[in-house]
C-alpha cells in the first residue's frame, strides 16, 4: 500500500532524512518512535509531499506521490488527487477555525470531490458519529476540547476515504485525561482495517495496536520489527537508551 | 459665530462632500484590487513578483501623497499624458492606498498559522482553493480593523486633491470661506461632514468585524 524508497531530505545543510526505505501493506499499523529531531515528522510530511523530498520515491497503491507542475497557477491534479487519498492528522489539529465541526469534515468532499452539500453532510454526520461527536456537529472548533478537536480532525481526514492515514503525534498536544478518547478512535480505526502510520510516544498504544514498530534516529530507520521485539527486546543500544528515557 | 451661515451653506458643502465620497469610494475599490495583486506578489515565491511588490511599497510609502498627486497631475502632461483633475485624483489616491492596503493584506495572510495551509493541502485542495476557502476568510477578520483605519485615512487624505484643482469638500470649504469670510462656521461645517463620513466607516467596519468574528 505504501512504498518508500531511499528517501532523502535536507533543510539547508542539515540532512534530516538519510535514505529511508520501507513498505506498509494494506491494513497494517506501523508506529514510528524515536528521539526529537530524528526526522519522524519530516518523513510523514514527505509521504504526502508537504515537504518535497530531495531524492527517493514514495508510492501509494502503486502510484507515485510527485508534483507534476512547478507553478502555483497550474493545478497539480495528480498531486491533489494523491493527497486526497492520504489522510493526515497533525499534532496541533489544524482544524479550520471559521468552520463548524461538520463543515470542517465536509470541506474536502465539497471542494475537492465536488460532492453536493446535502450528500456531503450525510457522510460528514456519519464520520462525526463514528468519532463520537454526533452532538457537536454545529460547534466551532474554539468551543471544543483538544480531544474533541482532534477527533474532528480525524473525521475530516477519514471523510475523504483515504487509503492510508498518517498521524503525527496526534495526542502530544492533549491534556493527559483527553489522550484516551483519541487513542480509542485510532484503535477502532486500526481494528477496522485502516492502513496507518503513527508517530507516537504512547508506547502502550504501540505495543497493543501496532503490527510493526520503527525506531527512527538521525534520519534513518535504526531498528524495526514487531512491537514486542523492538519495545521489549531492542537489538540496538540507541533504541534501548531511548526507551529507557521515555518510559 | 453665526450658525445660520452653516445652515445656509451646508447644501453647497454637501455637494463637495459627494465628490469626496466618490473619490474615496473609487480609490477604496481600485486601491483594494491593486493592493490584493501586490500582496499576492509579495507572498509569492517568484523573486521578480516579490521584488516588484517590495519596490512598489517602498516607493509609494516613502514619498508624500501630495508629491505623487503633483507628479500625476502636473508632471505627466510633460510626457504627453494629461489627466482631468478627477482622473488624476483617483489615480493618485488609488496608487497610494494600494501600497498600504497591500501591506495590511500581506501581514494578515502571513499571520494565519502555517498549519492551516498544510491541513487544506493535505485533504487535496489546490493552492487557490486553500487560499480562498481557508486562509483568506480568516485573514479578512484580521484585515478589518487596519483596513478601517486605512479607509478613514484615505478619506481624510483625499482633501489633498484640493491642490490639483479638484473641487472636493475641502476645496468647496476654501472657496466659500473666500466669498463669505466666515471661516469658523464654514470649516466647522466641513469638519462635521468629514466626521459624519469617517463615522460611517467606523460603524460599518465595527459591524463587519462583529459579524465575521462569530467563530471566535
Ligand atoms: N521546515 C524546516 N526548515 C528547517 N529545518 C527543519 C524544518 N522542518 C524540520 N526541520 C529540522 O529537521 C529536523 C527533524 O525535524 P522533524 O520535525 O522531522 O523531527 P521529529 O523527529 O518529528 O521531532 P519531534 O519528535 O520533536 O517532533 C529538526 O532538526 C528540525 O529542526
Ligand atoms: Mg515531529
Amino acid at each position: 500500500m505504501v512504498k518508500v524508497r531511499n528517501l532523502h531530505k535536507s533543510f539547508g545543510s542539515l540532512e534530516v532524512l538519510k535514505g529511508v526505505s520501507f513498505d506498509v501493506s494494506k491494513g497494517e499499523v506501523v508506529c514510528i518512535i524515536g528521539p526529537s529531531g530524528g526526522g519522524k515528522s519530516t518523513l510523514l510530511r514527505c509521504i504526502n509531499h508537504l515537504e518535497e523530498p530531495d531524492k527517493g520515491l514514495v508510492e501509494i497503491d502503486g502510484k507515485p506521490v510527485v508534483s507534476t507542475t512547478r507553478s502555483i497557477f497550474r493545478k497539480d491534479h495528480h498531486l491533489n488527487k494523491m493527497r486526497s487519498e492520504i489522510g493526515m492528522v497533525f499534532q496541533r489539529f489544524n482544524l479550520f477555525p471559521h468552520r463548524t465541526a461538520l463543515d470542517n469534515v465536509i470541506e474536502g468532499l465539497v471542494t475537492v470531490k465536488k460532492m453536493r452539500r446535502k450528500e456531503a453532510r450525510e457522510i460528514g454526520l456519519e464520520y462525526l458519529r463514528k468519532v463520537g461527536l454526533a452532538d457537536k456537529v454545529n460547534e466551532y472548533p474554539s468551543r471544543l476540547s483538544g480531544g474533541q478537536q482532534q477527533r474532528v480532525a480525524i473525521a475530516r481526514a477519514l471523510a475523504m476515504q483515504p487509503k492510508v492515514m498518517l498521524f503525527d503525534e496526534p495526542t502530544s498536544a492533549l491534556d493527559p485525561e483527553l489522550v484516551g478518547e483519541v487513542l480509542a478512535v485510532m484503535r477502532d480505526l486500526a481494528k477496522g482495517g485502516m492502513t496507518m502510520l503513527v508517530v507516537t510516544h504512547e508506547m502502550s498504544f504501540a505495543r497493543e495496536v501496532a503490527n510493526r514498530v520503527m525506531f527512527i534516529d538521525d534520519g534513518q530507520i535504526l531498528e524495526e520489527g514487531p512491537p514486542e521485539q523492538v519495545l521489549g527486546r531492542p537489538q540496538k543500544r540507541r533504541t534501548a537508551d531511548f526507551l529507557r528515557r521515555v518510559v | 459665530m453665526d450658525f445660520a451661515v452653516i445652515w445656509k451653506y451646508l447644501p453647497v458643502l454637501a455637494k463637495g462632500a459627494v465628490t469626496t465620497v466618490e473619490l474615496t469610494a473609487l480609490a477604496v475599490v481600485i486601491g483594494t484590487l491593486l493592493g490584493l495583486v501586490i500582496a499576492f506578489a509579495a507572498i509569492s515565491k517568484n523573486v521578480i513578483l516579490k521584488g516588484f511588490a517590495r519596490f512598489y511599497t517602498w516607493l509609494i510609502r516613502g514619498t508624500p501623497l501630495l508629491l505623487q498627486l503633483f507628479l500625476i497631475y502636473y508632471g505627466l502632461p510633460q510626457l504627453g499624458l494629461t489627466l482631468s483633475p478627477f482622473a488624476a485624483a483617483v489615480a493618485g489616491l488609488s496608487i497610494n492606498s494600494a501600497a498600504y492596503i497591500a501591506e495590511i493584506v500581506r501581514a494578515a495572510i502571513q499571520s494565519i498559522d502555517k498549519g492551516q495551509m498544510e491541513a487544506a493541502r493535505s485533504i487535496g485542495m489546490s493552492y487557490f482553493q486553500a487560499m480562498s476557502r481557508v486562509i483568506l476568510p480568516q485573514a479578512y477578520l484580521r484585515m478589518i480593523p487596519p483596513l478601517g483605519n486605512e479607509f478613514i485615512a484615505l478619506l481624510k487624505d483625499s482633501s489633498l486633491v484640493a491642490t490639483i484643482s479638484m473641487v472636493d469638500l475641502m476645496r468647496t470649504a476654501q472657496q466659500m470661506y473666500a466669498t463669505t469670510f466666515r471661516p469658523m462656521e464654514i470649516f466647522i461645517a466641513a469638519g462635521a461632514l468629514y466626521l459624519l463620513l469617517t463615522t460611517f466607516f467606523t460603524v460599518t467596519f465595527g459591524r463587519l468585524e462583529r459579524k465575521l468574528a462569530v467563530y471566535q
